[in-house]
């Protein structure tokens, strides 16, 4: 099925928040799936794949300690959505890999969610970032708003060993995946999943409800 | 952190000069912005000085309205770069299935602002599609979905006068204000149409609302058009086209509930715009050393089309209609006070808002607001285009500063949060959420009605407060990071803190979810700025509003002017 954007990020931070996540963690869901399914990648997607973890009553054990160069979660695998936050908020603050060395994540789930809040740590530092998996993964340069097309071979991953990041050497152009024109095209499967995620956001009509006639106008107007 | 930088000194940021403008904490109360009016900035004012100046040229692509007054018609708005087609399609409506809810199902005619001209493949796709509206499915080419009922109490009046040849009664026109009315536009990618984005970068068209309003406006052509057509129908050779004069007395009516309320609570940043820009052309005019003759003359003349303007208000809510006597109460005051004042008052304008603020209602004082603004169009028109912000995909990196700067912060700018004891009933006896049979945001009673837990983050007061109780209870040099790392709960609350857009009017200082709440305001305000005029309570939570009333039609485009309507003229 074709989508806005709006409709992405809108359904995105529903089913964030329907999953049990608290509403500010479901903006930064809904802004994230909204920078990938931009530009073509399946952001929906892996959002709904880190939610099957995420909607667990230990989802804060998923974020990342950020202690030194090799940060980890309490739970044994980081959330790539919340590794995305907690590098985003520290950015610009003296942090160990802004020196010689790179920052290690370990074990990450869902990865690609990291990539769009990347791009806004490139954005505030003005410098491109480089992302490893492995030697076998080419790496993914990440800049302000721009994320390379390598990142399509993480596109569905649902865990990497480690994430390594770094500042990118060279200077050559990035050319990253260019927003889509037009509306976007979702799975409707993955749509359908999500849907349901946000349902769990909405309050059922009640006896009390319909009485107050909660929203106003409930009445046949005829005049 | 420097918090200096997103709570500075409220400044004429727009006009290159440092103005002072009213204080949040006077402007930013719910039973103020409640009971502001549309001024020169309002959305569909602006909309319609930019289609004349831009020199917009309107035709009938199609009419294809069969004499059962159903069928589709296609009207073709060209400005210098783009041309939009209003696709509206016409219904046969079971009187029983008319409801103004946002949950029906069938409507007197549905509509689609089309990006370009549809051919027919395009029509026969919205023709499967937008007559379902929110069931039905749209694309990128679909700027705004809208549809609208008749006024079953003036429609079928006025095709009945044409029909025998003569003109309904102006005082009946008056009564109702519209033959039709919407019951949602939709916008900004809904049911998968057009994203803002798409289209913001046009001239003319970054400012808030604009296709909305152009929309609404063409609609408003479509319905007079169909009144014309369907009084032939029933008239034949004997039918008289509705009277020029009199059809500018129709508007188009709206009929608004909460759904509209959380908007200007959930973009805090672009609200601040809206107001910051509101109060700035106040404050450019009141910076004014004297006035001339020619504009005291104007602004006189204002006085006197407001006055006729508010006598037309009535309405049978009692709150509302107490407001409105006393409003005219106040117009009077404000001619009398205002009855010396002449070429050689020094600073008269800034001496109006001041006495206004110490002797009228909050309608009188914001009423004066409008009036004051009105006359200086060439001063103030152009912040109807810096009413826009520009959309982040991504929320800018960064959390600087600890736990102490953002406690600092929270004290010596959130007090009116802070003051509330929510641990009282009263405090946080509402909750607002969204309905699962409805899709909309709807307004519970927390102690009463089952669903709390999935309340929406409007509490904005009450959040702040229990963000800063465990502030407290964190190490004052612990990173904010590290803070919200442990207290992912209060994410919202800190974004909206450190937003560096949200500038001195981003958060209404009150609380939301009180007892003693009266939602409407929240609706009015924002439909203030749109330029909806004739509110109408229908409960403490809905209410209805006319748009465009007095206003040309685009067929009318040369021969009358855009902006000299919104209080009709004693000649009009």
């Amino acid at each position: 099925m074709l989508c806005s954007l709006n409709e992405i990020q809108a359904l995105a931070t529903k089913a964030a928040r329907g999953a049990g996540l608290p509403w500010g963690v479901a903006d930064e869901a809904g802004r994230a799936a909204r920078w990938l399914e931009a530009r073509g990648f399946a952001g929906l997607s892996a959002l709904d794949g880190a939610l099957d973890r995420l909607s667990a009553p230990d989802w804060r054990r998923c974020f990342p300690i950020p202690d030194g160069a090799v940060w980890r979660a309490e739970c044994g695998g980081i959330d790539g959505l919340f590794a995305g936050i907690a590098l985003a908020d520290r950015a610009g603050m003296p942090i160990p890999h802004a020196g010689a060395g790179a920052l290690i994540l370990s074990t990450v789930r869902w990865p690609l969610l990291t990539m769009p809040f990347l791009a806004a740590v490139a954005e505030a530092l003005g410098e491109r970032l480089a992302v490893s998996l492995g030697p076998d993964t080419p790496v993914i340069e990440v800049g302000p708003g721009i994320v390379s097309e390598t990142c399509r071979d993480i596109e569905g991953l649902p865990l990497a060993a480690f994430v390594r990041v770094e500042r990118a050497e060279g200077r050559a152009a990035l050319h990253g995946a260019s927003p889509l024109d037009g509306s976007i095209p979702i799975d409707k499967e993955v749509y359908a999943r999500l849907d349901r995620r946000a349902a769990r956001t909405y309050v059922p009509e009640s006896a009390e409800s319909r009485i107050r006639g909660a929203g106003g106008s409930d009445l046949i107007e005829t005049d | 952190m420097d918090r200096a930088e997103n709570f500075g000194p409220v400044e004429d940021g727009h006009a290159g000069c440092s103005l002072p403008l009213r204080p949040p904490e006077q402007v930013m109360r719910l039973a103020r912005l409640g009971a502001f009016h549309q001024t020169r900035l309002s959305f569909l004012r602006a909309t319609l000085r930019h289609v004349w100046s831009a020199g917009f040229r309107f035709a009938y692509d199609r009419w294809e309205i069969g004499d059962d007054g159903v069928g589709v018609a296609v009207y073709t708005a060209t400005g210098p770069e783009h041309t939009y087609s209003l696709v509206c399609f016409a219904h046969d409506l079971d009187p029983a299935m008319r409801t103004d809810r946002v949950i029906a199902e069938a409507w007197d005619a549905t509509f689609v602002l089309y990006d370009g001209i549809p051919d027919d493949g395009e029509i026969e796709r919205l023709r499967a599609n937008a007559p379902k509206q929110e069931a039905g499915r749209f694309r990128h080419t679909d700027l705004i979905l809208s549809r609208t009922n008749k006024s079953a109490r003036l429609f079928d009046y006025v095709v009945g006068c044409l029909a025998d040849g003569r003109q309904p009664d102006a005082a009946r026109l008056e009564d109702v204000g519209y033959v039709m009315r919407t019951t949602a536009v939709y916008g900004n990618g809904k049911f998968g149409i057009a994203d803002r984005h798409r289209y913001a970068g046009r001239a003319g068209f970054g400012g808030p609302f604009r296709m909305e309003m152009l929309t609404v406006w063409m609609i408003r052509q479509f319905v007079a058009d169909l009144v014309d057509r369907m009084a032939r129908v029933k008239g034949g050779s004997g039918a008289a086209p509705l009277d020029r004069a009199l059809r500018r007395r129709l508007g188009i009516g709206n009929s608004t509930g909460l759904g509209l309320g959380p908007f200007i609570v959930n973009h805090p940043a672009l609200f601040a715009r809206w107001i910051e820009c509101r109060e700035t052309a106040l404050a450019r005019v009141c910076a004014q050393e004297r006035a001339p003759s020619e504009v005291w003359v104007v602004f006189r003349q204002w006085i006197g089309r407001a006055r006729a303007d508010v006598a037309a208000w009535i309405v049978p809510d009692e709150l509302q209609a107490e407001k409105i006597a006393r409003l005219a109460g106040d117009i009077d005051r404000l001619e009398a006070f205002s009855a010396g004042f002449g070429p050689k008052t020094v600073r008269p304008w800034a001496r109006i808002r001041d006495w206004a603020a110490d002797r009228l209602s909050l309608e009188g004082q914001e009423l004066t607001v409008s009036l004051l603004i009105e006359p200086y169009g060439d001063l103030v028109d152009d912040l109807a285009d810096r009413m826009a912000i520009d959309d982040r995909e991504m929320a800018p990196a960064g959390m600087p500063g600890s736990v102490d700067d953002i406690l600092e912060a929270i004290e010596d700018r959130y007090n009116w949060a802070l003051e509330p004891d929510y641990a009282t009933p009263d405090a946080q006896a509402r909750f607002w959420y969204v309905s699962a049979n409805k899709l909309e945001p709807r307004l519970g009673e927390r102690w009463e009605e089952a669903g709390a837990d999935l309340e929406l983050p409007l509490a904005i007061g009450r959040d702040i407060a229990a963000c800063h109780a465990d502030l407290r209870k964190a190490a004052r040099q612990e990173c904010l990071a590290n803070f919200l790392l442990r207290h992912p709960e209060h994410r919202h609350v800190v974004r909206r803190l450190c937003d560096p857009d949200l500038g001195s009017y981003g958060q209404i200082r009150d609380n939301l979810i009180g007892a003693d709440l009266l939602p409407l305001n929240l609706l009015r305000c924002k439909l203030a700025f749109f330029g909806a005029t004739h509110f109408d309570p229908k409960s403490d939570r809905w209410l209805r509003i006319n748009m465009f009333c007095h206003a040309p039609y685009p067929d009318e485009t040369e021969s009358q002017p855009p902006d000299d309507w919104i209080f009709p003229r004693s000649d009009a």
